[in-house]
């Protein structure tokens, strides 16, 4: 089991090396571009889970866990997981020293490592909100901040790649969300973390979290993707987690985009009933009647 | 005669809201669906569906397919766009959202008075069934809300395959509400027409 777990080990750490050396060649052949073909991060047996912690996992609320990808909770080398009763997953959750957990973290490490050294990259800085960005890397020196709706466009390659390297914090806005246009998918959007990640309240964010800290997810947050914590916890509160596979669309069927759902729409006027006719007709025919009572009454 | 007005203002006021009949319909439910009573701990989250399911975009006022409410027995047809032309006839979708089974916030809405008068009656884990061109899709029932018209938090991107529907709130209130009732129910399975 050992000896499986190193040349495991050794298998990834090579196709890790192979991957870099595929983008370095793709940089020198094609020359600097701040939108240059990225391979995917491998994420070795981390992508047996939807949230991985360093040092423990904490949840409030129902959370709930799916996908068609892994959907395991664990934490190493803390293996503290409260509120784990409150959490509906389809995988594991691991509330005890696991074999699977300590291979998932020594596996996050080699991802985190391979994004954090992915060039070239485009440099970013404050919020990325309201942008629509095509694959690539970009990087803030410091933190990326994300208010209102980031849009990915993956121009209809679905092995697109987006990976994002934010020097300190990445930080959502309460009901922030990311659009995929074009074919982009979940699955091959990455973002490094150089400290902690936190998810405003009902934000909606999607791709891989990396972070070298923590990452808290606050009150309604839903994820597509994964939360994975090196070092610190990651902090859940009554959210929706989606992990999904990559899908590989087949060839014999040509794909269009599906429209997707604005934000911030108005809601429809339900009401139903045009309040205007009817108050006039009986405000007229009151009136008729309190003349018609006036004049009777000065009558008699 | 200043009876009479006050009981015309009020009588009318309560009764020429939108004419779509309210239908009582027996419910068919495919067998392989699930049914309500059997869910706890049975149903596994539907599988995303990645394929276009919507070749072509419906036109506003196009019937697009059906809702089923089978817990109160109701059904209800949908048309593509949320104005009066369409709202009077049934239920609207909005255009600004995906089509019904689409992952992300599929938006449909209706009158208190007429087709969602009864919306308030729903319970969380109840099924709605609803029938397109693309196929058979089931949600349930996961949370219910109370918001201003104004909200702009509700028809907002979703990254999974949600249904919202929306409809003015009090149920019974006499005049214009300024509130809406929401009911966000999650895709819990597809059955797609097959396109072979």
């Amino acid at each position: 089991m050992k000896n499986y777990s190193r040349i495991k080990k050794r298998l990834h750490r090579n196709l890790s090396i192979g991957a870099t050396l595929i983008a370095t060649s793709l940089v020198v052949s094609f020359g600097i571009s701040a939108n240059a073909v990225q391979p995917t991060i491998l994420m070795g047996t981390t992508a047996n889970f939807a949230v991985l912690a360093g040092s423990g996992i904490s949840n409030t609320g129902a959370t709930t866990i799916s996908g068609t990808s892994g959907t395991d909770l664990g934490s190493s080398p803390t293996t503290s997981f409260t509120g784990d009763t409150l959490v509906t997953t389809t995988g594991t959750k691991y509330t005890a020293p696991a074999a699977a957990v300590d291979q998932a973290k020594t596996d996050l490490v080699v991802a985190y490592d391979d994004a954090a050294g992915r060039i070239p990259a485009t440099t970013v800085t404050g919020d990325l909100g309201g942008q629509t960005l095509k694959p690539g890397v970009y990087n803030s020196a410091s933190s990326i901040g994300l208010t209102g709706v980031l849009t990915l466009d993956a121009e209809n390659d679905p092995a697109a790649v987006f990976i994002f390297q934010a020097g300190s914090t990445l930080t959502t806005a309460s009901a922030s969300s990311i659009a995929l246009i074009n074919g982009a998918q979940a699955c091959n959007v990455f973002w490094q973390v150089g400290s902690s990640a936190t998810f405003g309240t009902a934000s909606s964010f999607v791709g891989t979290v990396l972070a070298l800290t923590s990452i808290t997810a606050t009150t309604g947050a839903s994820f597509n993707g994964q939360l994975l914590a090196r070092n610190g916890a990651v902090t859940l509160g009554t959210n929706t987690i989606v992990h999904d596979a990559c899908v590989t669309p087949t060839a014999t069927t040509t794909p269009t985009p599906e429209a997707t759902t604005v934000t911030g729409g108005e809601l429809p006027n339900t009401d139903g009933i045009n309040w205007g006719l009817p108050l006039a007709l009986g405000l007229a025919i009151a009136a008729l009647g309190v003349f018609g009572l006036l004049r009777s009454r000065r009558q008699s | 005669m200043l009876v009479i007005g006050i009981v015309v203002s009020v009588s009318s006021a309560l009764f020429l809201g939108p004419l779509a009949p309210r239908q009582d319909v027996a419910v068919l439910v495919p067998s392989s669906s699930p049914q309500s009573g059997q869910l706890e701990g049975e149903i596994e989250p539907a599988v995303p569906e990645p394929q276009v399911l919507y070749p072509e975009l419906p036109k506003i006022g196009d019937k697009i397919g059906t809702i089923t409410l089978p817990s109160l027995e109701l059904s209800w047809p949908i048309f593509e766009g949320t104005e009066e032309a369409q709202l009077s006839q049934g239920v609207g979708h909005f255009v600004g959202s995906v089509l019904p089974g689409v992952r992300d916030n599929s938006v449909l809405s209706g009158h208190r008075s007429s087709v969602f008068g009864r919306l308030g009656e729903l319970v969380e884990g109840d099924l709605i069934h609803i029938q397109t061109s693309a196929g058979y899709f089931t949600y349930q029932v996961r949370e219910f809300q109370v918001v201003p018209l104004t909200s702009r938090e509700v028809i907002v991107p979703r990254p999974t395959a949600v249904l919202t529907i929306t409809t003015c709130y009090p149920f019974n209130a006499w005049g214009p509400t300024d509130q809406a009732f929401i009911v966000t129910a999650d895709l819990i399975s597809s059955e797609l027409v097959s396109t072979q």
